[in-house]
């Protein structure tokens, strides 16, 4: 059973990057490419945008045809997916980075940076929370003082704070 | 007999306290800022170009090589220790240099990288100086038609990195060809997939999208991946005493795969118009396909590290010769240490080789002389990055993450790259989790645009016609070696499904 | 006892504090300048010179920063969308503000999103070709594309830049048809020159250190002037064609700058460019010595739009603008 499911992951990605390049061929490459069609396609900047889309239709094409007629025994069984502890994590960590951007824009530097940190370390609910704002805390000012004095990268000041 | 002139000339030019100082310092930045991830060796010397505008030309120059080594070795110490490489150049480095670190072996990958860099790095700087004319005349034969096929070839490479699952490792190849795409066309600079942002006018950048791909991707999987116990460290402990050495029995038989790839990675250095990001990709590949043991490459061979690192360090040397011998910078680095020259009143060519030869015999002298200061700083940088490994990963990698967003923001103080970097890691978490091979993706990143402008350039030239790929030696030579190697993937492809 | 310490420090911390608010003027902090191009390059390098120079007469940090990307169209981008308090300027060339959005739309008003502050220098282009070429003059290659047509192909550093525009005037002036094979900067056009891949390049100003150390040969200059740098170079002028495109290098800053902050950034620009160290850059970097401060630059801008517009209509490049100068 679990194997079967495996094999219907396959396919299932490889019926989307199919959908995929078909997407560029015929809506994106057309109409997102400012220029008209050249008379000799080789010349034109949709040559390789195309080229490639049907490679990757050929390529999913034969993976699909690889992975139905494929023999049982020679499945490598391999986990290439993950708890679910896990995935919530990444996912906590993807909202984090979300989160991160949006106040470095709008709280500048330090702010963003250093609730940011102590969020993730809790994600990983590794350091006490006296570990944890003070590692944040010196982590975020050592990284400020680095880039601003040494690199000469100046972070801008929050959108909100000006 | 002028040579030898030159030669103590230039001697007595380099060897002052100054110029001494000037690589140290430049070395140690340089091993700094590669460290970090989010920055790379070019920031670094963009960094230093100011700063050399006040110096004596030769310190100047220094300062600036010096952070050029330095930085890629940085970079390598990166890729082994946490698996995320600094800069493409060591992207493949991870491959072999990161599991040897998970077996408790960092130091000695660490150990095997130096020396392989260091040897590639005298073999290129011999090459540079010995025959840096004639090679830059060979390099000139390179056209639009020579660069094609070049590139036609090295995307056979793709092959070599892909992972267990060879077509998977093509369909990620060939999306970042696709990737590449985005951005103004080459030729005749209409938009291409850009939907009106304007920043994408250039492409996608890919230090945003290296960090994200790589770094940004491998910060999520270790941050989903809890350990407990003796993997909770950043690096696991050496064993054995053996492990934090490399003894003469195992470097001895990777001198021919150092040997080939300071090979590979000068020539590559030599055309203009390449970059340096594929040499360790380029040595890597053909290592592995002459390798009496490929299989054990991808999981900590020592043959891997010297190939990658070969390719990335002899590349350096090899940059410098198109610069000095024609005034043509052969990658990015060497374009801004042109700036330099100009600044000062110098302009690279043969004419700065006619008027002032001992200046650049000092260079050269000056190269060596970076050899050996940084052979000793590195050792003294590992003594360092060994108190790291006392540091829990899950500390470790919130810090990494910090440092990859404003690394990448530092680039061009822009957000947009930022949400690039982001975008990409969730992209390289998914791709990876799915079984796709991520450094495909970037070889081919890395090598369209190139390799796109060459062949329309060609067909340009030929007005259309595609027999001018037949009617040149070199390109010919790069369309049959392309064929026998594909010829020998598939072959190799065949024996390990029938096993 | 207590109390007094602390009220103590506090004043004196106050202090610290009230002279820079009350006796702030403009330079108070860093101004950043965008700079359109990678580093190393002569717009880049010019440009750090240039400010260096301006941080002795200012007295404050102007920290250069690379936007290179879109031929300088990124970096433009960018500083349209900055505040015009004078602390953010880029360092670009005036086909920002003419060529290239007439030809491809862009974000910003070319002539409405800034405020021209100074430019220093014009930037030269030439027609080159390899030394041992069989073309020893400009006619001697027109006549040959004219006997053989779709024969001659040029290299050029980008599509629809101003060599690459000069070119085509030719072309349309003399009567025949040449072909244009775009590069990655001239620097790689004129790699592919030395490698005889192609016969002629038309280059941007770094074709002249190359002809000087005797790797190419100049056919003529795309100027109605004759180069200080190149005085036995003909001119396209000379030799009967009319290619009036010019290419300043110039500073920007947002529009809206208010008037004083615009005059004190104007006079450093004139003065720094008046020093020995920018001279010397400037002659090094083969460029012609120009003094254009903000209404003489504006004013330039606004008779070039419409100029360039017809020249590139007449060209047939275009139709019309791609985007609309305000």
């Amino acid at each position: 059973m679990k194997l079967k499911s495996n094999k219907t992951k396959e396919i299932a990605i490889c019926l989307s990057l199919i959908l995929f390049s078909l997407f560029v061929i015929f809506y994106l490459s057309p109409f997102h490419i400012e220029a008209e069609k050249a008379e000799i396609l080789a010349l034109s900047p949709r040559l390789f945008p195309e080229l490639a889309s049907w490679l990757i239709a050929f390529l999913s094409t034969v993976l699909i045809l690889i992975t139905i007629l494929e023999d049982e025994r020679n499945r490598h069984p391999k986990k290439t997916f993950n708890t679910f502890a896990e995935e919530m994590t990444v996912l906590a960590a993807s909202a984090i980075s979300i989160f991160f951007i949006v106040s470095f824009i709008l709280l500048g530097f330090i702010p963003a940076t250093f609730v940011s940190l102590v969020l993730l370390n809790l994600t990983q609910g590794k350091l006490g929370i006296i570990k944890n704002l003070g590692i944040s805390m010196i982590t975020t000012l050592s990284v400020y003082l680095f880039f601003h004095y040494v690199m000469e990268v100046f972070f801008p000041v929050g959108e909100l704070l000006k | 007999m002028i040579m030898l002139e030159n030669l103590i000339g230039g001697l007595s030019l380099i060897l002052t306290w100054q110029n001494l100082l000037a690589i140290t310092a430049g070395s140690t930045l340089g091993l700094i800022v590669g460290t970090i991830p989010g920055l790379s060796a070019t920031m670094a010397v963009a960094l230093l170009l100011p700063l050399t505008f006040d110096m004596e030309f030769v310190t100047g120059i220094m300062l600036m090589v010096g952070a050029y080594k330095g930085g890629i070795f940085g970079g390598s110490i990166l890729a082994i220790l946490l698996k995320t490489p600094g800069s493409p150049a060591s992207a493949c480095t991870v491959f072999d240099g990161y599991p040897l670190t998970r077996q408790g072996k960092a130091v000695k990958a660490l150990k095997m990288a130096k020396y392989s860099s260091v040897t590639a790095d005298i073999f290129s700087d011999i090459v540079l100086i010995s025959c840096a004319a004639p090679l830059a005349a060979i390099a000139l034969r390179f056209g639009p038609p020579e660069i094609a096929m070049l590139i036609f070839f090295s995307l056979t490479i793709v092959a070599g990195v892909a992972g267990d699952s060879i077509i998977k490792g093509l369909i990620s190849g060939v999306l970042g060809i696709l990737l590449a795409t985005i951005g103004l066309d080459p030729i005749i600079a209409v938009r291409r997939f850009t939907f009106d942002v304007p920043n994408l006018d250039s492409g996608l950048s890919l230090v945003p999208l290296l960090i994200g791909l790589f770094v940004l991707s491998e910060v999520f999987v270790q941050l989903g991946n809890k350990k407990n116990g003796a993997d909770e460290f950043t690096i696991p402990k050496a064993r054995k005493p053996e492990d934090n050495r490399v003894s003469w029995q195992e470097f001895k038989p990777t001198l021919k795969t150092i040997f080939r790839g300071s090979f590979i990675g000068t020539a590559i250095g030599i055309i203009p118009g390449i970059g340096t990001g594929i040499a360790s990709f380029m040595s890597y590949g053909q290592a592995k396909r002459s390798s009496r043991e490929p299989d054990k490459f991808g999981k900590g061979s020592l043959e891997g590290i010297a190939a990658s690192e070969a390719g990335n360090s002899s590349v350096v040397g090899a940059t410098f010769i198109p610069l000095l011998a024609l005034g043509i910078p052969g990658d990015i680095i060497t374009a801004i240490i042109m700036g330099a020259f100009m600044i000062q009143g110098l302009i690279p060519g043969p004419m700065l080789f006619a008027e002032h030869a001992s200046l650049i015999y000092a260079i050269f002298i000056g190269f060596f002389i970076c050899d050996i200061v940084y052979f000793i700083l590195g050792a003294i940088f590992m003594k360092y990055a060994g108190l790291l490994s006392h540091v829990p990963r899950s500390v470790m990698f919130p810090i990494v993450w910090i440092f990859c967003v404003i690394g990448t923001f530092s680039l061009r103080t822009s957000f947009f790259d930022i949400g690039v970097m982001f975008a990409f890691g969730i992209v390289g978490y998914y791709l990876q989790k799915l079984g796709f091979a991520l450094a495909p993706l970037l070889i081919a990143f890395i090598l369209t645009p190139i390799g796109e402008s060459a062949f329309r350039q060609t067909l340009l030239m030929s007005d259309g016609n595609l027999w001018i790929f037949l009617s040149r030696p070199i390109s010919v030579v790069f369309l049959l070696m392309t064929f026998i190697t594909v010829i020998g993937i598939v072959r190799s492809y065949r024996k390990t499904r029938l096993r | 006892m207590k109390y007094f310490k602390t009220l103590l420090c506090s004043l004196l911390a106050f202090a610290f504090f009230i002279p820079t608010s009350v006796l702030a003027e403009y330079p108070e902090k860093p101004i950043s300048m965008y700079i359109a191009f990678g580093a190393g390059g002569s717009t880049d390098s010019m440009a750090r010179i240039i400010s260096k120079e301006i941080k002795k007469i200012l007295k404050q940090q102007v920290v250069p920063i690379n936007l290179p990307g879109g031929g300088g169209t990124v970096c433009m981008t960018r500083l349209a969308g900055e505040k015009a308090d004078g602390y953010v300027i880029a360092a670009a060339l005036t086909a920002q503000l003419n060529r290239i959005p007439i030809q491809r739309k862009t974000a910003y008003k070319p002539l409405a999103s800034f405020t021209p502050i100074y430019a220093y220098a014009a930037a030269p282009a030439g027609i080159v070709t390899y030394k041992d070429s069989r073309f020893n003059t400009l006619k001697e290659m027109i006549d040959f594309g004219k006997k053989n047509p779709g024969k001659l192909k040029y290299g050029v550093g980008g599509a629809g830049t101003t060599p690459d525009v000069s070119m085509r005037l030719i072309e349309m002036q003399a009567g025949f048809n040449w072909i244009s094979i775009p590069f990655k900067g001239s620097m790689e056009a004129l790699t592919a020159l030395m490698g005889k891949h192609v016969d002629v390049v038309a280059s941007g100003p770094k074709f002249v250190s190359m002809h000087l150390s005797g790797q190419v040969r100049t056919l003529a200059v795309l100027n109605d002037e004759r180069l200080s740098s190149l005085p036995d170079v003909p001119t396209t002028g000379e030799q009967g064609f009319n290619v009036p495109l010019k290419t300043y290098f110039a500073f920007y800053a947002p529009a809206g700058l208010p008037a004083d902050r615009l005059a004190i950034l104007e006079n450093a620009f004139a003065e720094a460019v008046k020093s020995q160290k920018v001279k010397e850059a400037i002659d090094k970097f083969a460029m012609a010595p120009v003094d254009m401060n903000s209404s003489r630059l504006s004013q330039y801008l606004e008779k070039a739009w419409p100029e360039e517009e017809q020249i590139l209509k007449d060209l047939g490049i275009i139709k019309k603008a791609a985007t609309s100068p305000r």
